[in-house]
């Protein structure tokens, strides 16, 4: 299956659609790029040059891309917002400031029950909600910093979903914090 | 003589439906067949019927299903459904209205 990743690459390169798109359009080209290389060896071409053959007659890649995008231009309008650095930033900024205010939150809520937390009912007031919440994503929110500054890895659609959830749920529960 | 790619890509989804009313074709073999049977004279970019066969399948008129190869990358296979054999004849038609007209004035012009 390694014969064609580096032709695949470059063929997808300008396809901006989700992931699950990706590799469903990056599926049914390898698929294709295998029939017409094997093809082309039967009628006597020899392994490499079917294979130069095969890729070259897909046509650029750019216009490739092009024309994937248009079709499904709703993910593509998606993608595009975001990948969008300035949305990506901002989701992280406000997603961490709220994760540390339902941190600290969860702190001063616990440390204003005068013997500590005894019984189940304390641990489940919105102190405990605010930490159980907090922590987690404290930890998802290092993590896609790490892996988008380290290793280039933009936000997935699914941390980004995740952050515009826990954003609605604390604006959502901080209309009942006493 | 080659046909030109502008004029194909607009007719390309009338070729492509076309063929899958006889049977489930995969992406290759459209392409195989389009050749074949225009004698080479369509040689289309490969690549520009992947976005086609998609498009069709997003509108409703081609149904696209996966069948596994042995040792080979599974094809993914399209199907025609009832609205598209319905679009089909309609295209047809237009068709036919088309290279009627044309043709109509292409003789007054000879």
């Amino acid at each position: 299956m390694k014969e064609f990743d580096q032709a695949l690459k470059i063929i997808m390169s300008g396809v901006k659609l989700p992931d699950y798109r990706r590799r469903e359009i990056q599926r049914e080209i390898e698929s294709h790029l295998y029939e017409k290389m094997d093809d082309l060896i039967q009628s006597g071409y020899d392994p490499q040059e079917a294979k130069r053959i095969a890729v070259e007659s897909l046509g650029d890649a750019e216009s490739f891309g092009d024309e994937f995008n248009r079709v499904y231009k709703e993910e593509f309008m998606m993608v595009a917002v975001i990948q969008n650095r300035v949305v990506i930033i901002s989701s992280l900024v406000i997603g961490i400031f709220f994760t540390v205010f339902a941190i600290v939150n969860a702190i001063i809520g616990l440390a204003s029950i005068p013997s500590g937390p005894t019984t189940w009912h304390d641990y489940n007031g919105p102190a405990f909600g605010y930490l159980m919440a907090g922590i987690p994503m404290m930890v998802i929110f290092i993590g896609t910093i790490y892996k988008w500054i380290s290793k280039k890895e933009k936000p997935s659609l699914l941390i980004m979903f995740t952050i515009l959830a826990y954003l609605l749920a604390i604006l959502f529960n901080l209309g009942s914090t006493k | 003589m080659r046909i030109k790619t502008e004029l194909m890509k607009g007719n390309l989804p009338l070729l492509v439906l076309s063929l899958l009313s006889k049977g489930d074709l995969y992406g290759y073999e459209i392409a195989k067949r389009i050749a074949e049977r225009s004698n080479d004279l369509i040689n289309l970019k490969e690549g520009s019927l992947y976005p086609a066969l998609h498009l069709l399948e997003k509108h409703g008129l081609v149904t696209g299903y996966w069948v596994p190869q042995e040792g080979k990358p599974p094809r993914r296979y399209y199907n025609i459904t009832l609205r598209g054999q319905e679009e089909l004849a309609e295209e047809k038609k237009n068709w036919q209205e088309f290279t009627s007209v044309v043709g109509q004035i292409l003789e007054i012009q000879v």
